[in-house]
């Protein structure tokens, strides 16, 4: 800790009510989140706000989970290489500038410097740009480099304050007493620098962990580290496990500062309490190490896809029949998907893009054929959907499901009726109403209000935009995932979303009533791909296969909510489901829908006009 | 100690360092700024080219409408945090021993904990359905939710309780410096104790604001986790912008060309770190 703390004043400064009661309150503000989720890691409940009950279940929950684990191990070794090679890089820096005078020391300085304020987003998309530009696969490599790079300047700071204070005379004894200049270093200046180079260590090492924003440009699939998984646990589903994971990383934090704490007031320390801690480390980094060394080669499927859009009851079923693990990541558009893969982003074995996206991904050279010669089960898919437009030969692709979106509300706070895209545009809803976050659906619903198709005409587009401009002071905001908690907690009133997620929302309660709006709705098909360079290709197909098997196809639907193109598999589906128009959309709805064609050098437009959209 | 006869070691020491920055710092610097005067691919992608067409696009309103709010937010979270914090930190600095360990480690805490996990924590407490909302509503004090959330409340809300210990711990660690006899001597004098703090308090606790500032506004200027998660339709900001022209729109020359903007934003600011930082003047920024 900085200054001497053990003064006294007796001047009566700083003991003023009004600082007294600023100080309590910041620190209520501060501290209490953090309590109230540790406390909510207890929960019993599926909630993270409503107290059921206390149950250390989500720990449970989080030590089965492999993925977890798996990403607590990568950000560890990520951490120990990257402390490792910024503590050395560092520490020579630091001995460079301390210790020594020379040309263009001040230009080294500012370089050295400069990264400690830079906005981390400038870092992350400067190191993305080098590593698309080398071709370097986003990976573990890219992500030590780029951890190396922020953490480096650290811990020269570190060393350098250390240095500062550091006496020149004791080595010039060292040298006069007849020490070479390697003995001096070694015995003089060395164990002098040591409780600033360990602090520096310990510190590139917690800024390593704690990194969110540069690994998320540099990260790969199979590199995802603990902050990315706790990301897309934010996005994608909000439960108790999040808070025990969050736990367990803020109780690891604490205890690497008080390690620091302890070490930076080393002389006072116990020599045993100190030799204490450092096996204490030893032996973590040895099982990091050993365990990330022995890794069992554990047979693997990298699936990358929308999330809740897989039957968890499949997939665990399919893990234990084939011995096959299966990782799950998601995207939250295509567009997303797209720019990753584009990105070099390499790791994913099977991947679910929609529609005309298929094409897109074929033209750019992403996806490759799928072998279909031992898939014993594609007789079952419905031949209209083998060899749809995207894809007149059916080798690039094997459809999965097909669905809609439309408008779903709530009885209770809406009294009026429903039956158009105008109704979104509601001023009475204000505030209450929610869209897809999803470029088409949303330009869809603008077109069909205007009373337009999606074509290419600018003009028309240009109205659209200004339409969904008019509408956006309406909207709660775009949102893809979350819309079944918004609606069923009566946060919004009526939402836009895909009719699988409808279906969720129906199941919850009656006052929730799914409209099909009169102008049509947009259809959509999604469809298994290989990417490129896919590492598991096998797996990949083998799981297409085994999913396409009938009865598997049904558990499927019946979690997804969305049909699939395998009437077989109805014969496994309640009638609840298989005559639920939210599910599989009878005739009537079917001749409203539309299917978006490949817009071309048109979908630059829209792109464009939706980023007008997002910053208007 | 002559200089020559260290020449020869001084280089071995210089070099590693000075070249992993030149390639992973200095080098993707320049790729991004020739990025952003290159023409974009259809399908995304850069072809080689010079044109200036990415940075006439920032000039339209929209887009300065966007470094307008990014600099407005973090100007807002600065001011505040500036005005919560200063007296926390002088609370801090004339608090007892124990007082003040203890309020230390409280703001410490946070200070260290994963921002990921600060702004979920907020998020369930602030949110629709978060404690605020679900606990007013369960005493029948309101019926419909309070819309705290997805709004510029929150977002705001968002970087300041982001943002709070980075400024109380530079402030603290500054007036911590300062001598108390100082005080002592300048009351003796006749000095009201506001004319102290005017003249020996504020003056010796400059360099810790202008770090905190630095240390708030920058951050805050390039956020899009904050606007992202806890904002609505209207919070867009330019990290934001930047990590869509990437990761969704792909366009990387558009993207790289609202960076090199957003890096000459942040140069004054740069500028200023580098004036007052020269490490081995200042050292209590990063001992906690």
């Amino acid at each position: 800790m900085a200054g001497n703390i053990s003064r006294h004043n007796d001047l009566g400064i700083g003991n003023g009510i009004m600082v007294k009661i600023i100080t309590l309150l910041s620190i209520v503000f501060l501290v209490s989140p953090l309590i109230i989720l540790i406390a909510f890691s207890f929960n019993a409940g599926r909630t993270v706000t409503h107290w059921e009950g206390f149950s250390m279940h989500w720990y449970g929950e989080i030590f089965k989970d492999t993925n977890i684990w798996i990403s607590i191990r990568n950000s560890f070794v990520i951490a120990l290489v990257s402390a490792f090679f910024s503590t050395i890089l560092g520490t020579m820096a630091a001995l460079a500038v301390g210790k020594y005078a020379f040309k263009g020391k001040e230009f080294f300085q500012n370089i050295l410097y400069i990264p400690v304020i830079l906005p981390e987003i400038i870092f992350g998309i400067s190191l993305l740009a080098l590593f698309l530009m080398i071709k370097l696969p986003l990976g573990f490599i890219s992500i030590i480099c780029a951890h190396i790079t922020f953490s480096l300047s650290f811990v020269t700071l570190i060393v350098l304050a250390k240095l500062s204070n550091f006496d020149p005379r004791l080595e010039e004894a060292s040298l006069d007493l007849g020490a070479n200049k390697w003995q001096t270093f070694r015995l003089v200046t060395f164990p002098n620098l040591m409780p600033a180079i360990v602090s520096g260590a310990l510190f590139a090492f917690t800024l390593s962990i704690d990194d969110f924003i540069v690994t998320f440009f540099t990260a790969g699939i199979s590199s995802s580290t603990l902050p990315l998984k706790i990301y897309s646990l934010i996005k994608y589903g909000v439960t108790p496990a999040l808070n025990a994971v969050s736990t367990i990383l803020i109780i690891f934090t604490i205890t690497i500062l008080a390690i620091t704490n302890a070490l930076q007031k080393s002389s006072k320390i116990n020599k045993k309490i100190k030799i204490v801690l450092v096996s204490i480390a030893g032996v973590i980094i040895i099982f990091f190490i050993v365990s990330w060394i022995i890794r069992p080669e554990i047979k693997r499927l990298n699936i990358y896809n929308y999330s809740g859009y897989l039957s968890e009851d499949v997939i665990s079923n399919f893990e234990k029949e084939f011995e096959i693990e299966i990782t799950l990541d998601y995207f939250n558009d295509n567009e997303e998907m797209l720019s990753r893969l584009q990105m070099g982003v390499t790791g994913y074995d099977l991947i679910v893009p929609t529609g005309q996206m298929v094409e897109i991904l074929r033209k750019n050279n992403l996806i490759q054929p799928i072998d279909t010669s031992l898939m014993t089960n594609l007789p079952y898919i419905d031949p209209r959907f083998r060899r749809l437009s995207y894809d007149t030969t059916g080798s690039w692709y094997i459809p999965y499901a097909y669905g809609f979106s439309a408008i779903v509300y709530n009885q209770d706070f809406i009294k009026d009726t429903i039956d158009s895209w105008k109704d979104m545009w509601n001023e009475k809803y204000k505030s209450n109403i929610l869209m897809v976050d999803d470029m088409y659906e949303v330009f869809f619903a603008g077109y069909s209000y205007l009373g337009f198709k999606m074509d290419k005409d600018p003009a028309k587009l240009e109205m659209v935009t200004n339409i969904l401009v008019r509408q956006k002071p309406l909207l709660l905001k775009y949102e893809n995932v979350m819309t079944l908690d918004y609606m069923i907690n009566g946060d919004v009133w009526i939402a836009q979303w895909w009719n699988g997620g409808i279906s969720k929302i129906l199941n919850s309660g009656k006052q929730f009533k799914l409209v099909i709006p009169e102008e049509g709705v947009l259809y959509f098909t999604d469809n298994f791909c290989i990417p490129k360079n896919a590492p598991n290709k096998e797996h990949a197909e083998l799981f297409i296969n085994y999913l396409l098997e009938p009865r598997n196809t049904a558990l499927n639907i019946q979690w997804i909510l969305y049909a699939m193109p395998n009437e077989a598999a109805k014969a496994f589906l309640p009638d609840s489901i298989k005559n639920n128009p939210a599910v599989f959309p009878n005739e009537a709805a079917l001749n409203k829908m539309f299917i978006i064609e490949d817009q071309a050098d048109f979908a630059a437009k829209y792109q464009e006009a939706w980023t007008k959209i997002k910053v208007k | 100690m002559p200089k020559t006869f260290k020449l020869k070691e001084f280089h071995l020491l210089l070099m590693p360092p000075l070249f992993w920055l030149l390639i992973f710092f200095i080098v993707p610097l320049i790729i991004v700024m020739v990025y952003s005067v290159s023409y974009k691919e259809l399908y995304g992608g850069i072809t080689p080219g010079f044109t200036f067409e990415h940075y006439k696009a920032i000039g339209y309103k929209m887009y300065l409408m966007i470094f307008l709010r990014s600099f407005w937010y973090a100007f807002l979270t600065t001011l505040i945090t500036l005005f919560i914090a200063f007296p926390v930190a002088y609370y801090m600095a004339f608090a007892s021993v124990k007082v003040k360990m203890l309020v230390i480690m409280m703001i410490v805490i946070p200070f260290w904990t994963n921002f990921l996990i600060r702004m979920y924590a907020l998020m369930t407490i602030m949110g629709e359905s978060g404690l605020i909302n679900d606990t007013l509503i369960r005493l029948g004090i309101i019926s419909q939710p309070l819309h705290l959330f997805n709004n510029t409340f929150s977002v705001l809300a968002g970087f300041i309780y982001w943002n709070l210990p980075f400024m109380i711990l530079p402030i603290f660690s500054s007036l911590d410096r300062l001598d108390v006899s100082l005080l002592e001597a300048s009351l003796d004098l006749g000095a009201s104790k506001t004319q102290s703090f005017w003249h020996i308090t504020l003056p010796y606790s400059i360099p810790g604001l202008v770090a905190g500032i630095i240390f708030v506004f920058v951050p805050t200027m390039g956020n899009f986790i904050i606007p992202e998660f806890m904002g609505g339709t209207d919070n867009y900001m330019i990290g934001n912008l930047i990590t869509s022209q990437y990761v969704q729109a792909r366009n990387w020359p558009f993207g790289s060309a609202l960076s090199v903007v957003m890096i000459f934003m942040v140069m004054i600011f740069i500028s200023l770190y580098l004036r007052f930082y020269n490490p081995s003047r200042n050292k209590g920024l990063l001992n906690y």
